[in-house]
């Protein structure tokens, strides 16, 4: 579901964007034959919304970007300038942050994020990256699925299966903060017919 | 060209008259027709969900029935082979009769892939040269070939026998018998296409089985003549048509054997299915002994093989075969046993369970029980109009008005 | 684009006799169903309904899909586009879309991320255009019993709360069989299998004879038992002739990969759908796609391969 909530705000943001005709497109999903809606999802993906790295092998590939997903971001538009501690982050408006990742000691907000600057999270090596760039600090544990996500067997391609490849931060899917899936109801299941009498 | 129509015309004439017993036999079975075409009008209007099939069973009594009849129509051959190559007088009455069964079991199977057709309309596309025939890869294509070359086979023969006879005229061996070699090879063919149609599909491990052929020839071998030998007691019983008691008896012994023949298949497959049950036995678990609570079929085959076993047993001892009356007890016995394995029993566990592993029981419904119906009793009135037009032809009353050699060939035999 | 996908929306050609021909013939079945139907003359019927009738029975003398000209392929589709709005009040558009050269399309489930939400299916049945009132599913997601792969056992009804402790899902749905049974099977050659590996059906070639049905061995084949019955303003507009367009009481279909889709470059509505990256679809014969990389470096599998089917759909683990 989040993804497909990425994907509208990803058309209306293309819409908007590019202004000419694609707007309505896009937007609504019935509006127009399919090789056009083909070409505009194609074209969805505005260089703006996503970053080309290399994966392993040199593959070239491009990845969703994470800040313009954060309601409120950046921090400075509710924060102003005066910037945010991590000790008020939970009481200060944040509290739907349930924070269960990692689990252990590491729990900590200071594990992943900088203190005094929370937009950026800290790596291992004390190099410091935008959550743009947060499967850079996924990787450092998961490496067998950063191997996999950069190769296509985890994680979601956006839209097309040929041309550009854009794919899903991990933060495209997962809650960084809690990032197993939820158990909940399934969609309705297949109904089938009298099994006996 | 008047002989011809002489012929149409008196045929129509001794089809339509007779006496009331006849006619009351002529009018339920038109009842019975219109009472399925009202039911097939159900169907066509509201798709085969009136029906009790499913994505799960999606073959039900319609190609159950089908693929019984295949074999009752090729059954008829096994008859013609003795009487005609091999020049078996006692043969030779029951010949025209079979024929005519062929004809009618081969219209009623073609009407149940009719109504089987979730889109009737375009069945045309089934045409060579207008449609388009997915032949020789497709099985179905292959019985939609075979089994209307045997209907025009099983038509034209018997026509161009009896309407010699009809001219006063004997028929011509050189003219027919190539034909007959023909449909001899024609009638098993019919029946392995049939056969190879379900035995092609490893989706369905109950069929998969180099068996089914073999099995499908020689319940067929049982069931049509005994088939046979209920029609021609009955032609002998009702009608002054001689029929010999050799040709029961002949009759008889090719029944018991092929009885014998089909009890063997059926204990090696019952063998190989639970010495040591594996999941492609499912299906035939299902059928003997039920699946998890699922045991529709049960009592229908533990029946079905119940009255195949006490009818090949009293045709195997020579005192019961030889009397009359238990003949025909174990010819009609074996008969609706044939029926209802060769039928529901074959076709249904097939898809019991599902190549997926869900188990979806198979309830025919009212639309499907009197369309059945319609179609049975559409083959016996095209099999009783069959027998009426033949018989007084071959008892030389009819024949036609303009007679020139009457004398010299009225009373022959069909000339061998 | 292909040709026929331009010609789509230009007018008719000049016709030819033989099609002039089957016009006449379509015109006068449908007078004559028309006064078979009310009893009352062609006049009194609105020109819709005549328009619906006449192009009802040209449509059921067409020819099969594959021997179809351009020219031809053009007029069906102009007609199916119209009898959709005469029907439904819908505006649809049906592409002819054909297979890209150089594509394969291959699929792999994942079975260790997949956890029994079924967006794939919900998302498959709008897609799909698939029939609302039969609640119709090509995908069948299986719940199983750690320790085991048995369908048998497993279960595709559940509805608690997923994903179940000690239970595991795979899903099924039509694996596009590089040697697809149904294809062989079927008597007038009404499903086949595309270039690109989708095994497609032509619906208004299709006689239901559903041997189709008993000869796939993964169960992925559905048929419309009835008139499927999909609400208008549900009806997905972008459809393909062999994918998603509208289909009839009495004929097979089944899942196409989202040919409408796929064939411009899209991914299938599941693999979209899926919350859990489960999904993984591609070009077979592009060494950088997805698919290929999961090939490479997963352990993969496919049901039922002592068959010979092929399937074009792996499941794999993490």
């Amino acid at each position: 579901m989040r993804s497909a909530h990425w994907l509208a705000f990803l058309l209306v943001f293309a819409g908007c964007r590019f202004g000419e005709g694609a707007r309505a497109q896009g937007v609504r999903e019935h509006s127009v034959p399919a090789d056009a809606r083909a070409r505009t999802y194609l074209e969805a993906v505005p260089a703006e919304l996503a970053q080309g790295i290399s994966g392993p092998g040199g593959r070239y590939f491009e990845v969703q970007l994470r800040t313009p997903q954060i309601q409120g971001f950046p921090c400075s538009s509710c924060h102003g300038d005066r910037g945010a501690g991590s000790e008020v982050l939970v009481r200060s408006g944040h509290g739907s942050i349930d924070l269960i990742h990692p689990r252990g000691a590491a729990r900590d907000c200071r594990t992943c994020h900088l203190p005094r600057d929370p937009a950026m999270l800290k790596l291992l090596t004390g190099e410091t990256v935008t959550l743009d760039h947060a499967y850079r600090l996924c990787a450092q544990c998961h490496f067998a699925e950063a191997e996999a996500w950069a190769g296509g067997g985890h994680g979601k391609r956006v839209a097309t299966w040929e041309g550009r490849r854009v794919v899903l931060n991990c933060t495209g899917c997962h809650n960084p903060h809690n990032p197993a899936f939820p158990k909940r109801l399934p969609r309705p299941g297949p109904s089938i017919p009298r099994r006996s009498r | 060209m008047k002989h011809l129509q002489a012929f149409l015309l008196s045929a129509l004439d001794s089809a339509t008259s007779g006496g009331t017993r006849y006619h009351l036999w002529m009018g339920g079975l038109t009842a019975v027709m219109l009472a399925g075409g009202y039911a097939y009008s159900v169907q066509l209007r509201e798709g085969l969900a009136v029906t009790g099939m499913t994505d799960h069973v999606s073959w039900g009594l319609y190609i159950s029935n089908f693929t019984f009849l295949v074999g009752l129509a090729a059954a008829a051959m096994m008859l013609v082979l003795p009487a005609y190559v091999l020049q078996d007088v006692d043969f030779g009455k029951a010949v025209l009769l079979a024929e005519g069964v062929a004809v009618a079991a081969l219209v009623m199977c073609l009407a149940f892939v009719i109504v089987d057709l979730g889109n009737p309309l375009a069945a045309w596309h089934l045409l060579p040269g207008v449609g388009l025939l997915n032949w020789p890869r497709s099985l179905l294509g292959w019985d939609v070939i075979v089994l209307n070359g045997y209907l025009t086979l099983n038509l034209a023969i018997p026509f161009y026998i009896l309407y010699s006879h009809f001219k006063g005229h004997s028929p011509e061996r050189r003219k027919y018998l190539p034909w007959m070699y023909v449909a001899v090879m024609w009638a098993a063919s019919i029946h392995l296409v049939t056969a190879f149609l379900f035995a092609g599909l490893p989706a369905r491990p109950f069929w998969h089985t180099s068996l089914l052929g073999p099995r499908f020839l020689a319940s067929a071998f049982t069931a049509g003549p005994a088939f046979t030998i209920l029609l021609l007691w009955f032609i002998r019983t009702h009608t002054d048509y001689e029929v010999s008691d050799a040709t029961f008896s002949k009759l008889g012994m090719i029944t018991t054997v092929a009885a014998q023949i089909n009890l063997v298949m059926l204990g090696s497959e019952i063998f190989t299915e639970f010495y040591f049950p594996t999941r492609h036995t499912l299906s035939a678990h299902y059928l003997f002994f039920g699946l998890e609570g699922h045991n529709r079929l049960v009592w229908w085959i533990r029946v079905a093989v119940a009255l195949n076993l006490g009818a090949t047993t009293l045709l195997t001892i020579h005192r019961f075969r030889r009397n009359q009356r238990w003949l025909i007890a174990a010819c009609f016995t074996l008969f609706v046993a044939i029926w209802m394995e060769k039928g529901m029993g074959l076709v249904i566990p097939g898809f019991v369970p599902s190549p997926l592993g869900e188990i979806v029981e198979y309830f025919p419904t009212w639309v499907e029980y009197l369309v059945t119906a319609g179609i049975w009793a559409m083959g016996f009135f095209v099999l009783t109009v069959l027998i009426k037009v033949a018989l007084p032809i071959e008892l030389g009353r009819l024949r036609t008005p303009y007679l020139r050699h009457a004398s010299s060939s009225l009373r022959r035999e069909y000339g061998y | 684009m292909s040709g026929a996908d331009r010609e789509a929306n230009t007018p008719l050609a000049k016709p030819v006799d033989r099609r002039k021909a089957l016009e006449m013939l379509a015109g006068g079945l449908a007078a004559a169903s028309q006064l078979a139907s009310t009893c009352s003359p062609l006049s009194s019927a609105t020109p819709e309904e005549r328009e619906r009738r006449l192009l009802e029975w040209e449509e059921r003398l067409k020819g099969n899909f594959r021997l179809m000209t351009d020219e031809e392929k053009a007029e069906t589709i102009e007609r199916l586009e119209r009898l959709a709005k005469l029907r439904r009040g819908v505006d649809v558009s049906i592409s002819a879309t054909e297979a890209q050269p150089g594509v394969l399309f291959g699929y792999a489930f994942n079975i260790s991320k997949c956890l029994g939400y079924r967006e794939c299916v919900a998302a498959c049945i709008r897609e799909n255009n698939q029939d609302r009132k039969s609640n119709m599913q090509y995908i069948r997601i299986f719940e199983m019993e750690q320790g085991e792969i048995d369908f048998l056992r497993a279960d595709a009804t559940f509805e608690h709360e997923v994903p179940a402790d000690g239970h595991f899902y795979i899903g099924t749905q039509c694996f596009q069989c590089a040697n697809p049974p149904c294809v062989e099977v079927c008597p007038v050659q009404a499903t086949w299998q595309e270039p690109d590996g989708i095994v497609v059906i032509d619906y208004d070639w299709c006689i239901g004879c559903r041997y189709c049905m008993a000869a796939c061995p993964y169960w992925a084949r559905r048929f419309n038992w009835s008139e499927p019955e999909v609400p208008a303003e549900e009806i997905n507009p972008v459809q393909h002739y062999l994918g998603n367009r509208l289909r009839k009481k009495g004929v097979v279909e089944k899942c196409t990969f989202c040919i409408q889709r796929t064939r411009a470059g899209r991914l299938p509505a599941c693999v979209e759908a899926c919350p859990t990256g489960a999904r993984v679809f591609g070009n077979l014969l592009d060494p950088d796609s997805e698919i290929r990389w999961v090939l490479e470096h997963k352990r993969v599998f496919r049901l039922k391969e002592e068959l010979g089917t092929e399937p074009r759909f792996w499941y794999f683990m993490d």
